[in-house]
């Protein structure tokens, strides 16, 4: 993708996200009902980034992808995962030939690939997989219609990727109050001894298994950019307050320690942009990402807590309050920590991977 | 992947077992080299604690997570049976000596009570704890007649089961944390006046982000003097009623988190408040009221550290339970050794954290705002007179009188610049310290808990949420070190002759 059709991609967005402040804030607003939820499905679809990815001759596109979710997340995150979500989900059902629906479709992407063995429990009989027990934390999964759900023992012969078809079930659960990112709502899949078929099974095997570990790994940068969206939006905001907040007698931008603060937030933020748009850059089809470049993904993932907590520092009072936005960027920040999986399990993956 | 994980380690216990509460020397091991010294004080505050212990578990452990849900739906709800019941428990005037009604607790089982309360809910040990910050304002007046009023008012009400709250209105739009910094405080912009009238001060103005402003039944205001110059010395600290005509809590802030303590705007406009209740000031000379608040920071910011502890020391038992009834990549969290360090790392900050601020809290207990009242005897005598209401009527005139305050200024005067420097600059250490380890605790719980720990049932996100404030109120922790390091490097630099 040229780099002037990302530009004029990501001013779309920004003149969207412009345009709709007022539905970006009632989406913030916990919970998210099934009508909004809808009303953003159908924005999103007409601005065309909900199958961006296409298939896998041409998801190459990530870089695409990332650059739309950046843009995203520095005005709603909760916009960008659940874009990246749908994303991820629309190339997977076009993978298996079949027609993408236009509604929300739930995917745990609170998982990383090593964590999925661990989630419900999986076996075969005769010609089905039946599964038991309680997948948490699926993200969409109360507005969504479908649940592509990876059901994997360990075996990646034996690996099913399994589309479910939702019933009212999952809208009747309590609400999850999650720290973050709460304009994308989680639910909890129980299932008891529910038999997978054929009818039930969009992908198999372990070709299937290899490309979903291919995606979740370049769906990396995707993550990245919604992490760095976040840091600039902190830091941008911190850099506005500083511009207009009075105190010990001149603005506080005037203050020496304010500055280097701002200068710190700079650099890490410019930081994490630079990376994921690195990495974004050299992604080819069905190749992981290097362990290199996925090292660096998530060294940006570690600080970002940080850097959001300066965030609101730097604010003061003022930045502890709903009113403001400094006090959700460090919310969503520490949600996002745990996009694709839990940092310690991929750690432990790149290192298994290097050291053989 | 499953190869490179290990079960080194035996687990703890069988999963179903619950998490015991420690007992006092398990919690303050480095304490009992002062109590073995005194014995008497040492048993009384291991007392408290257990009442304290009591209290917390009975009260604020089972309904700590529901109390912040209820808050998000209705942001002016209030616990108000957790607030009698600390009544039953003399929570709210453990710190007055028994001569003034109160039970007369050591300023260390204060601040225990504070940690306890703090290592379920920060939120409710700020609700309590926030009296402390207006008391100690009142203290380093050094105003007998305004600490009878205030004495009176809240060891009056607790006998009815009556919670009294207090708040300390500081802050304005235009004043944060330059308010909390004696350097700054001159370029702080405090629109508040106060303009004499006849009997009285009429105060108009408005304070922003007052914890327990729509609840306190008595605000401490700071104010100019209309007729001043605008400068420190021109402060004035008054006591006013929540019921004074013209005084107004309009809207309660929404807040990230302690959100069972309201951060409120609390609205002067023309309202009188009576000379009995503006506060005598001028303990010696060039005293004014900023120097008195300025002294109070080293008790109120060991109070944060002491919060701040609470909150570090629930994130190590929140990861605790969790890694004990979890695994982590199909093996049990507990028995794998990097999990252990993890849980260890959590345990020493929490540790680390509590020596700090007993270590503040002995210095200011030794040399800041609450030595010259540490002299007050507590005599069973005393706490048996102070029932009888001849006594009391007696002791309040006392306090009203021209004698009483020499007495309090002239103890006072006995404290020199070295002891009160030394004690803020302690608290500024336990402050940013404290808060600091808090902080690394609640984001480490969550790391090591994973997805669950971003959800509000398991705890440790609200957690996170709580704990950034400790690190904003009090004045930013970035205030805190310019404070400590202008008191540190006064006394470094020998000017030549």
């Amino acid at each position: 993708m040229d780099i002037e059709t990302k530009q004029i991609m990501g001013q779309s967005i920004i003149d969207w996200c412009e345009d709709n402040k007022a539905l970006i804030e009632s989406i913030e607003k916990y919970p998210l009902t099934g009508e909004l939820s809808k009303n953003v499905f159908e924005q999103l679809e007409q601005l065309g980034i909900l199958q961006l990815l296409g298939d896998s001759e041409t998801h190459h596109e990530f870089d695409l992808l990332a650059h739309v979710a950046f843009h995203f997340a520095c005005y709603s995150p909760s916009i960008a995962v659940m874009l990246v979500q749908q994303n991820l989900a629309a190339f997977l059902i076009n993978e298996a030939g079949q027609e993408v629906p236009d509604h929300w479709i739930a995917l745990p992407i609170f998982d990383a690939v090593s964590e999925w063995p661990y989630q419900v429990s999986v076996a075969k009989s005769r010609q089905k997989v039946v599964v038991d027990g309680i997948w948490k934390s699926i993200p969409l999964l109360p507005v969504a219609k479908n649940l592509l759900l990876p059901l994997y023992n360990g075996d990646a012969n034996a690996f099913v990727l399994a589309n479910i078809a939702l019933g009212n079930k999952a809208h009747a659960e309590q609400p999850i109050m999650p720290l973050g990112l709460r304009g994308c709502p989680l639910g909890d899949w129980t299932a008891q001894e529910i038999k997978v078929d054929k009818a039930k099974t969009l992908l198999k095997g372990e070709s299937a298994f290899s490309m979903i570990d291919c995606l979740w790994s370049q769906a990396e940068v995707c993550m990245s950019a919604i992490r760095s969206g976040i840091a600039q939006s902190s830091y941008q905001n911190a850099m506005d307050y500083a511009k207009q907040r009075y105190q010990g007698g001149k603005i506080i931008i005037q203050h020496s320690l304010i500055r280097k603060m701002l200068a710190d937030m700079h650099r890490e933020q410019a930081t994490m942009k630079e990376t994921w748009q690195l990495v974004s850059s050299t992604l080819q089809p069905g190749i992981k990402l290097k362990t290199g470049h996925l090292s660096l993904l998530l060294a940006g993932c570690d600080r970002l807590p940080w850097l959001t907590s300066d965030g609101v520092q730097l604010f003061g009072g003022v930045g502890y309050m709903e009113d403001y936005p400094q006090e959700r960027c460090f919310r969503d920040a520490k949600q996002c920590e745990f996009l694709l999986g839990h940092p310690q399990a991929k750690n432990f993956f790149l290192w298994q991977t290097d050291a053989g | 992947m499953e190869a490179c994980l290990i079960n080194e380690c035996p687990p703890f216990a069988n999963r179903d077992s619950s998490i015991t509460e420690w007992s006092f020397l398990e919690r303050y091991p480095e304490l009992s080299f002062y109590f073995k010294k005194d014995p008497a004080v040492g048993a009384r505050i291991e007392a408290h604690y257990r009442r304290v212990q009591a209290y917390v578990q009975r009260y604020i452990a089972p309904v700590a997570l529901e109390i912040d849900l209820k808050m998000m739906r209705d942001p002016n709800y209030v616990p108000m049976d957790l607030l009698e019941a600390a009544c039953d428990y003399k929570l709210f005037s453990m710190m007055f000596p028994s001569v003034f009604g109160g039970s007369g607790e050591h300023i260390v089982a204060a601040f225990i009570t504070y940690e306890l309360i703090a290592s379920h809910c920060v939120g409710l040990s700020n609700l309590i704890g926030v009296n402390g910050l207006a008391i100690g304002c009142i203290l380093s007046t050094f105003d007998p007649r305004s600490l009878s009023i205030m004495i009176n008012l809240i060891t009056e009400n607790e006998k009815k089961r009556i919670p009294t709250l207090l708040s300390t209105c500081v802050t304005e739009p235009g004043a944060g944390s330059d308010a909390e910094d004696a350097d700054e405080f001159e370029k702080a912009v405090l629109k508040t006046t106060a303009t004499r009238v006849k009997g009285g001060y009429e105060l108009n103005g408005t304070k922003i982000f007052i914890s327990n402003g729509s609840l306190a039944q008595l605000h401490v205001v700071i104010a100019y003097d209309a007729a001043g110059k605008h400068r420190p010395e021109d402060l004035l600290v008054f006591l006013v009623p929540n019921t004074t005509p013209g005084v107004s809590t309009p809207r309660n802030e929404k807040k990230m988190g302690q959100r069972v303590c309201p951060a409120t705007e609390v609205v002067f406009e023309n309202a009188f408040v009576p000379d009995a209740y503006v506060c005598r000031q001028g303990a010696g000379k060039g005293e004014y009221a900023y120097t008195g608040i300025a002294n109070v920071l080293g008790l109120t910011r060991a109070g944060v550290g002491a919060f701040a502890t609470g909150v570090a020391e629930n994130a190590y038992r929140t990861a605790l339970k969790f890694v004990h009834r979890h695994d982590f990549l199909g093996q049990p969290m507990e028995q794998q050794q990097w999990v252990r360090v993890e849980l260890a790392n959590l345990a020493r900050r929490a540790q680390v954290s509590r020596s700090t601020y007993l270590n503040a809290l002995l210095t200011v207990a030794s040399m800041g705002v609450v030595e010259p009242m540490s002299g007050v005897p507590e005599k069973t005598i005393l706490k048996e007179l102070s029932k009888h209401p001849l006594f009391v009527k007696a002791r309040d005139a006392f306090l009203h009188m021209e004698p009483a305050d020499k007495m309090f200024k002239w103890k006072a005067s006995q404290q020199t610049t070295y002891e009160r420097d030394t004690a803020t600059a302690y608290g500024d250490v336990a402050k940013v310290g404290c808060t600091e380890l808090a902080m690394e605790n609640c984001q480490k719980a969550i790391s090591l808990m994973g997805k669950l720990g971003l959800r509000h049932e398991y705890g440790a996100e609200k957690l996170l949420r709580d704990v950034k404030l400790l690190q904003i109120y009090e004045g930013t922790n970035q205030v805190n070190m310019l404070d400590y390091i202008k008191r540190r490097m006064t006394r470094q630099f020998v000017t030549s002759a």
